[in-house]
């Protein structure tokens, strides 16, 4: 492909075309520009908040039945009061969380 | 310039880690030259390849979990800056003006203030496409192979462009320099 001719203009251009000048904060101003960090973690609290999810959801699903039997006892009522403590607990965590990122 | 399998090392601490120290070290690499590419490809406006420079970086760091890793770092990155380039064309006014001089201060003419303003004339005789081949192969040195690949052209079009890219630049520069 006309080696020569091309090499030649090529030494030329190469050694005479304009290069940009040093710019000693270019990286930095690259960098700058960059998505904030996703926290490094992030796929561990998202599994940890999938349990806690499946975790009230099991409780829930033990709870409620109790609730729909005719004798309410203190045992119920407790259980039912900790199954929606932590449910609550969870839920704003995660919301928290949602709203932060 | 890095070794490949450093730059692969690097690469990988950006993907798994959004390693920020390790994409730094790839723009220290790399910087330079695609500075150098936009510098020629818009015809000596600083301000706006260094836009154009820092904008592809930034574009490779958003993809870079699209980086497979099948052609050089390099190339892809010349692919996104291509893309970047075209972008700006199509947004903004084409580019076309000889009359602004480079900005002699923010760009090295070693080879002399009047070399470098009658390259800008001869570069700015070349269509965009031929303009974007040439600045890649006479002055970033890119093999024909990686310009198909970055540009999306097939190597024969690449060959073309160089071809004709380099009659109207020698139509300029042959009685002065070559």
């Amino acid at each position: 492909m006309k080696t020569d001719k091309n090499d030649s203009l090529k030494q030329f251009l190469s050694k005479n075309a304009p290069a940009p000048a040093q710019h000693p904060w270019f990286t930095a101003n690259v960098l700058h520009r960059l998505p904030d960090r996703k926290p490094r973690y992030s796929w561990v609290l998202r599994l940890t908040y999938a349990l806690a999810a499946i975790a009230c959801l099991i409780c829930w699903s033990r709870v409620i039945p109790e609730l729909a039997s005719p004798v309410i006892t203190l045992r119920t009522v407790t259980e039912v009061a900790a199954t929606a403590a932590v449910s609550v607990i969870v839920l704003s965590h995660y919301i928290g969380a949602t709203l932060r990122s | 310039m890095i070794g490949k399998i450093e730059e692969m090392k690097l690469i990988s601490q950006c993907v798994l880690f959004d390693n920020r120290d390790a994409f730094g070290k790839l723009v220290d690499a790399y910087q330079p030259e695609m500075r150098r590419f936009f510098l020629n490809l818009t015809l000596g406006d600083v301000p706006l390849s260094e836009d154009l420079a820092q904008d592809t970086f930034v574009k490779a760091f958003l993809n870079i979990r699209s980086f497979k890793g099948l052609a050089r770092f390099r190339t892809w990155l010349y692919k996104i800056g291509y893309n970047v380039f075209y972008e700006y064309r199509r947004r903004e006014m084409p580019v076309s003006d000889l009359e602004s001089p480079p900005d002699i201060d923010s760009v090295n003419t070693a080879g002399g203030v009047e070399a470098s303003l009658d390259i800008k004339t001869a570069f700015a005789t070349l269509s965009p496409a031929e303009r974007s081949v040439a600045t890649m192969f006479f002055i970033n040195d890119l093999p024909i192979k990686e310009i198909a690949d970055a540009t999306g052209m097939p190597q024969g079009t690449v060959k073309s462009h160089i071809s004709r890219a380099r009659t109207k630049l020698e139509t300029v520069l042959k009685d002065k320099y070559l």
